[in-house]
């Protein structure tokens, strides 16, 4: 095996094998939270016949 | 003139290229224009697609001709080509012997095209427009024009010296991102950087883009084969795999780093890959791709890092993706290249030609001392006659209304009751 596809397997390992460890999520520092607008009235929908 | 037949298969796959290529750059300004703020984005897209025109005109008046017309000295190309005078229709032997010599002409546009559009993410949200417009064209004059001659023009020194450049690592994006910090370092800080964060206002768009100049960036390293065939197919499928896998080492290292992994990231990551396979694209194989992209991912990232460390408002970063990436990309060329992939060119370290390295970083070198020193002289100039920077108020109330009296979203400016 050539040194390049040893290296490409190295590597690829080490980002796919970094992913088993990495925390599975985590409080968003930046999340911000969205104010719902109130609901409206409910628009009354009228059958015609 | 004998044996230069066209064919049709390779005339056909340049000129789709070079549209593809020409879809770089609004592309970039997509790209760009969803990383700064809301008040500067339609600033920041019309820079991409102002210099779309300004160089197209620059470019079939004297800018071909300057870069790969006759030598003259080894150093720039001759005016005997301006106009496109005796650039027809019949194939030239130096450049590409199976299109017409317009096609390879146009192809080559593209490129001098989206190079200065790439600079201009370092002074996003601050630069007189005048003084931009004065910049692009003397920087694709005196900096693109000459180190695209020294690469690519028959007769240039580092052509002649075997420096080996696909489609662009030293040409365009050594000497954009370069460029770029220097741009950054002369025109300062923009106000309040440092003090609060200023946060790309349409992240969708920063994907956006990146994916379109992904789309793009096939044209620009398969399409530099000049032809339709193995050597574009094989930079096809190692354009894709170097950003892809920076993409996901990019990823990987910020979610390391940050405790989440940033989709901004992914898309910076993308572009940082495509940056570095450029020069290597037609030379370097898939496995070759996988760890040059491995390493754009890092490096590039490690750059951002170094970069906010020394606090240099490079704002859109292109120094760490595209001057350290085609950096990192040029002299990956020099470890990864192979005859098996193109016989035309030359082995690197790991196929048994140390040498080649030496002769990489030689055009990286010369790549930044030119691109620093030119950037830098040139920006000195014009600020002698025309501020570089917007003032103070402008910059506040952003490049959009201030230097175009156009809002980029109606919709805003209506709530507001300023429509």
């Amino acid at each position: 095996m050539d040194p390049t596809t040893i290296m490409a397997i190295i590597s690829s390992v080490v980002v796919f094998g970094a992913w088993l460890v990495l925390p599975h999520s985590s409080v968003a520092p930046r999340a911000t939270r969205v104010e719902l607008p109130e609901m409206s009235e409910p628009t009354t929908v009228r059958a015609t016949a | 003139m004998a044996g230069m037949k066209i064919n049709a298969g390779d005339t056909a796959w340049v000129l789709a290229s070079a549209a593809l290529v020409m879809l770089m750059t609004p592309a970039l300004g997509f790209f760009y224009g969803g990383l700064v703020r809301r008040k500067n984005v339609l600033s920041t897209i019309g820079h991409s697609f102002f210099i779309l025109c300004l160089i197209s005109i620059q470019w079939v008046l004297f800018g071909y001709s300057l870069a790969f017309g006759p030598d003259k000295f080894h150093i720039i190309g001759g005016l005997e080509w301006v106009g496109l005078n005796n650039v027809g229709f019949t194939p030239n032997a130096d450049y590409a012997p199976t299109i017409p010599h317009q096609a390879f002409m146009v192809f080559q546009m593209m490129f001098a095209v989206i190079t200065p559009a790439l600079i201009t993410g370092a002074f996003a949200e601050r630069k007189r427009f005048k003084a931009f417009v004065i910049f692009s064209l003397l920087w694709a004059t005196f900096v693109y024009d000459p180190i695209a001659h020294w690469v690519w023009g028959a007769g240039g020194w580092l052509h002649n010296m075997g420096a080996l450049d696909f489609a662009g690592g030293t040409v365009v994006h050594i000497s954009s991102g370069v460029s770029a910090l220097v741009a950054a370092l002369v025109l300062g800080r923009r106000l309040g950087f440092g003090k609060a964060k200023s946060e790309p206002h349409d992240a969708t768009m920063v994907i956006l883009g990146a994916s379109l100049l992904w789309f793009g960036w096939f044209g620009f390293n398969a399409g530099s084969a000049l032809s339709a065939g193995a050597l574009a197919t094989s930079a096809f499928v190692v354009t894709n795999t170097a950003a892809a896998m920076a993409a996901l080492t990019w990823l990987t290292v910020s979610w390391w780093h940050k405790r989440q992994p940033s989709m901004l990231g992914a898309a910076a990551g993308a572009v940082a890959g495509l940056v570095a396979i450029t020069p290597a694209s037609g030379f370097v194989n898939v496995m070759g791709a996988i760890v040059i992209g491995f390493g754009a991912g890092i490096v590039c990232y490690l750059a951002i890092q170094l970069r906010e460390r020394i606090h240099v408002d490079d704002a859109l970063d292109v120094w760490a993706v595209h001057g350290i990436g085609g950096t990192w990309g040029a002299i990956a060329t020099g470890l990864f290249a192979t005859v098996a992939i193109n016989s035309g060119a030359a082995n690197g370290l790991f196929y048994g030609n140390p040498k080649q390295v030496l002769v990489q970083l030689l055009a990286v070198g010369a790549s930044w001392v030119w691109s620093i020193v030119g950037t830098f002289v040139i920006l000195k100039v014009i600020n002698l006659f025309v501020p570089l920077r917007v003032e103070e108020d402008e910059e506040v109330l952003g490049l959009d209304l201030s230097q175009h009296g156009e809002p980029a979203y109606a919709l805003q400016e209506s709530l507001a009751g300023r429509n």
